[in-house]
């Protein structure tokens, strides 16, 4: 029997090698005072480096492990995404976790593996890659939700999670059995022997297909399978939260667009079906969900959804571009959901109960910069200029109307007219009343905390009013 | 030197300065400045406008995001450039009558106010569609925020409300624009938003009659027209005294532009199809907002739904598709701005010192405030419409206009000027004479220093557009005309007008 060593291409997984190696030096970092620091800082470190070898990684497309493993632009660009999010989440538990003294290690540890897993899912092209980097996310999620062991609603939320999570999987593992019964390969080039003559086994393959989507749509929190978001985010530590609506979900929709970039190819109508379905629906629960929340991360999980929803709508265009406009909205999506978990987390440090829309009041009065910038992520998040949410959410109309989709982009406008009642009830409640009872002490000076919400609400602006730089950045990414 | 991003962006530099201080006296002066000098620099454009010139002036073209053809594109011409100054000049007054009376985030107004007016002189000035709409949408929120603060009881509900009005016109709006920039890309000079390119295009029918609902919702809910105008008395009411002068005075009249600007020339065939829904809503618009403001007792509603009336006829009377009728509106705009925008301040100067607008509660007022009667006098008139002065040559003209288009338009347009004598001038009565309800012992100040300056050259004006009216004509007659050229060259139309003649 033939014995060929694999084309191991080391340099195609050294992002991932380094993260994993500080990741393996935080869990040997004792607890204790003081320590807060140094964690944080080792995984902010881990996550620098990983950001700096982004410019050598652009443009070359190296592939490993015989093209299991691909660092295409697409990919590059999907994973710079989700470290920024991720070094938003340490800013925040940085600041957050005060209180928590124990298990600070394993906490960055976790965050760091399942940025390993992402990385792997976003870099695939087969299914069963994708899946292992998958349980490698949801393995440090379902211990990152439950982290306050003492909290019980956190351990609901976590069994919760879990169960659906495990769930979730063993229907996408379901999916690989059924595309591999039918085309006898696991990777996403399977498609290429889809032609007349196999149609025999083309309905075991839909079926496959359809199984993988299911699988997908839980991570990425869509209708109809976005049940969990909710409760695992408001039971989950509130910078968890933040992590969890946004770096998955950046994930999940990379590899929606890897399947349907092949489907669209070979099977269009059935892909379009699925996403136009869970689009219309993502929007319409998610903004009416919404609306009738008082919980400020019950109603950002909501919104999550809706804005789920309008990113969708870019899948329908893929033949048409529509890869730089879901890399276009992400991106924005990442700097403002992110932002506005920001002030969830800042309100809820200095509470033991869950913030509510509530506890917004009157901060303007005593924060006018902070109000500022979270008033800046709402407008952002219902998109309206001169944002960078109304540039992404135009870039998405405009993609859906090229792919023929009018019908969707008219649902996706009236959504998004419901959608700024609840959006502008948080500008309401921060601008039109004076606060009664403060929830943040009167000085909180600059720190790094409030720094990183003034950056990013500083780029939202920015980008919205020259969004061409980013712009160009995501349509060179989706060219293969 | 690009004068037009002068004037738009001068307002915002003055804003940010104003946020260097929080002192209350730097943030009241910057600001004041910041609306005298954007007031000076919109004047610049009457020494170098040429009104014989057909197509846009002074444009500044800049390419922006060049992926999408969206291009930073500026100019004006007869029908933007009466709109500048009055935008400016209202927010000074604006400025001025909310000297003292902010009480709480004082800053925040006024940064308010100045973000308010770069909102809408970019609209006034955006020839590129995108731009054009992103003006549109930014200046909601100033809008919104100036309701939602400082305005009175009921004052959230009316701000969402005017919101959630505005943002559902204008989405589609937005779907419609984006249609149109693929219509571009297949008929015309590829993907762009640039309106100078989107006049050439030639477009079906039965898509123009789609645009142009889409476009036209989208400023009807603005203007408002009725049955679009349920947002604008809450809005009017619940809104502090600088900022009901300021969305009667200029956001009003966005709407009236952006028909004139867009559904003009792009849609004109769906403009002539319309014409007859359009002007009858308009005229159900006059008569019936004049009822309602005879039904008013509290004074800002009457103001409010007397604005309703008035903007009907404007809409009929740009409709009646003639020169005579766009000039007027025009003109129109520019009366109904400074009229109504004063009818505001004064209310507003009543009530803050009577405390109430409710007319049952006041009378004799002018014995005791003798001074502002007398400017409140003048205003009235000036709005129902009193020759020699400036609402007379605006109605006249939209009248003419109407005539023009059908006998019995006019004849209906015409009820404006007895309604509106009748409801303005028993008002006026109520609140100034009727000495049964007077206000007793209260001690009530006459018109102060600050607000004299206000009212003067806003009385000056209102004589001086009422005595020499062809200043203002004869530099918008070259745009009426081009405006009109794009309705009467339309294919559709010219068939039509065959078609008469082959009957006759």
């Amino acid at each position: 029997m033939d014995f060929t060593i694999p084309d191991v291409n080391f340099i195609s997984f050294a992002p991932e090698v380094i993260l994993l190696l500080f990741a393996t030096i935080l869990l040997f970092v004792q607890s204790g005072s003081g320590r807060r620091g140094v964690c944080a800082l080792l995984a902010f470190l881990a996550l620098v480096s990983n950001i700096l070898m982004t410019p050598f990684y652009w443009g070359k497309g190296i592939e490993g492990f015989g093209g299991l493993i691909i660092r295409d632009n697409f990919s590059i660009m999907c994973q710079t995404m989700i470290i920024v999010a991720v070094i938003l989440v340490i800013v925040y538990s940085y600041q957050y976790l005060v209180f928590e003294e124990k298990n600070l290690g394993e906490y960055y540890t976790l965050l760091l593996t399942s940025v390993v897993g992402m990385n792997i899912m976003i870099a695939s092209t087969n299914l069963m890659v994708i899946f292992m980097g998958m349980e490698i996310l949801s393995m440090s999620l379902y211990v990152l939700v439950a982290f306050f062991k003492t909290v019980r609603e956190g351990m609901e939320a976590s069994i919760k999670y879990f169960l659906l999570g495990a769930f979730a999987s063993a229907i996408f593992l379901l999916g690989i059995s059924f595309f591999y019964g039918a085309s006898g390969k696991t990777g996403l080039d399977a498609f290429v022997m889809f032609d007349a003559t196999s149609k025999l086994t083309v309905p075991f393959f839909f079926v496959g297909i359809s199984l993988i989507m299911v699988g997908l749509g839980f991570k990425i929190a869509s209708v109809p399978f976005h049940m969990w978001a909710p409760d695992a985010y408001e039971g989950a530590p509130t910078s968890v939260a933040s992590f969890l609506s946004v770096a998955p979900k950046i994930a999940g929709m990379a590899v929606i667009f890897r399947v349907g970039i092949e489907m669209s190819k070979y099977f269009p109508e059935v892909m379009l079906t699925i996403i136009a379905f869970m689009a219309v629906t993502s929007m319409i629960v998610g903004n009416f969900a919404a609306m009738r929340q008082s919980g400020l991360v019950r109603m950002l999980a909501y919104s999550g959804i809706a804005q789920v929803g309008y990113m969708m709508i870019s899948l329908l265009a893929i033949p048409q571009g529509g890869g730089s406009a879901l890399l276009f909205y992400l991106s924005i999506y990442v700097l403002m959901n992110m932002g506005a978990f920001g002030i969830a987390v800042l309100l809820s440090k200095k509470k033991d109960k869950r913030v509510q829309i509530n506890d917004l009041k009157g901060l303007a009065g005593e924060h006018p910069v902070i109000a500022f910038t979270m008033a800046v992520f709402m407008l952002s998040l219902a998109g309206i200029p001169p944002t960078g949410g109304f540039f992404a959410k135009f870039y998405v109309f405009t993609h859906g109307i090229e792919a023929g989709y009018l019908w969707v982009v008219i649902i996706a406008v009236i959504t998004t007219v419901a959608s700024l009642y609840y959006y502008f009830r948080v500008i309401v409640f921060m601008y039109m009343t004076e606060e009664e009872a403060g929830i943040l002490p009167k000085n909180i000076g600059i720190n790094l905390f409030n720094f990183a919400l003034i950056v990013a609400a500083l780029l939202i602006i920015v980008l919205g009013v020259i969004p061409g730089s980013l712009l160009e950045l995501a349509q060179q990414a989706v060219v293969f | 030197m690009p004068i037009l991003t002068l004037i738009v962006f001068l307002p915002l530099v003055g804003s940010i300065v104003v946020l260097f201080n929080r002192e209350r006296m730097w943030v009241q002066t910057v600001s004041l400045v910041t609306a005298l000098l954007s007031f000076i620099t919109t004047l610049i454009p009457f020494w170098v406008f040429k009104s014989d010139v057909s197509s846009f002036q002074m444009q500044e073209l800049i390419p922006w995001i060049t992926s999408l053809g969206i291009s930073y594109h500026l100019g004006i011409d007869g029908l933007s450039l009466f709109l500048l100054p009055l935008t400016s000049f209202l927010t000074v007054a604006c400025i001025l009558i909310s000297w003292n009376h902010i009480k709480i985030k004082e800053q925040l107004y006024f940064v308010m106010f100045l973000w308010l007016e770069v909102g809408v002189l970019g609209v006034f000035v955006a020839l590129d569609v995108f731009l054009f709409y992103i003006f549109w949408e930014v200046m909601l929120i100033p809008m919104f925020l100036i309701i939602l603060i400082w305005g009175s009881d009921n004052r959230r509900y009316a701000a969402v409300k005017f919101l959630i009005y505005t943002m559902a016109g204008s989405v589609f709006m937005l779907i419609a624009i984006i249609v149109m920039a693929f219509l571009n890309q297949n008929m015309g000079s590829g993907f762009g938003f640039d309106l100078v390119d989107w006049i050439k295009l030639d477009i079906p029918f039965n898509l123009q009659a789609w645009l142009f609902v889409a476009f036209f919702v989208a400023f009807a809910i603005k203007v408002p027209l009725f049955p679009f105008h349920t947002w604008l008395p809450d809005a009017h009411v619940q809104a502090p005294t600088a900022g009901s002068a300021i969305l009667a005075g200029i956001l009003l009249k966005m709407g009236i532009y952006g028909m004139l600007r867009f559904c003009y020339p792009l849609f004109p065939e769906a403009v002539v199809y319309f014409t007859p829904t359009i002007i009858v809503l308009g005229l159900v618009g006059v008569i019936y907002g004049a009822f309602l403001a005879f039904a008013q007792t509290d004074l800002k509603k009457l103001v409010a739904y007397s604005s309703i009336s008035h903007m009907g006829l404007i809409v009929v009377g740009i409709f009646a598709l003639n020169a005579t009728g766009i000039k007027g509106g025009i003109i129109q705009m520019v009366n109904h701005g400074l009229s109504t925008g004063a009818l505001f301040i004064l209310v507003g100067a009543l009530y803050e010192r009577t405390h109430t607008r409710d007319m049952d509660k006041l009378g004799g007022l002018a014995t005791r405030v003798p001074v502002l009667a007398t400017f409140f006098m003048i205003i009235v008139l000036s709005s129902i419409g009193l020759p020699g002065m400036n609402g007379f040559v605006g109605e006249v003209l939209l009248l003419l206009g109407a005539f023009k288009y059908k006998w019995w338009v006019g004849g209906l347009g015409a009820t404006t000027l007895i309604l509106g004598a009748v409801y303005m001038l028993w008002m006026y009565q109520r609140v100034m004479f009727e000495k049964e309800r007077s206000c007793g012992d209260l001690i009530i100040h006459d018109f102060c220093l600050r607000e004299k300056i206000v009212m003067v050259p806003i009385v000056l004006l209102i004589f001086f557009i009422g005595l020499f009216p062809s200043f203002f004509l004869d530099k918008m007659d070259t745009s009426a005309n081009k405006l009109l050229s794009y309705i009467n060259n339309s294919p559709a139309v010219v068939a039509m007008v065959d078609n008469d003649k082959v009957i006759k």
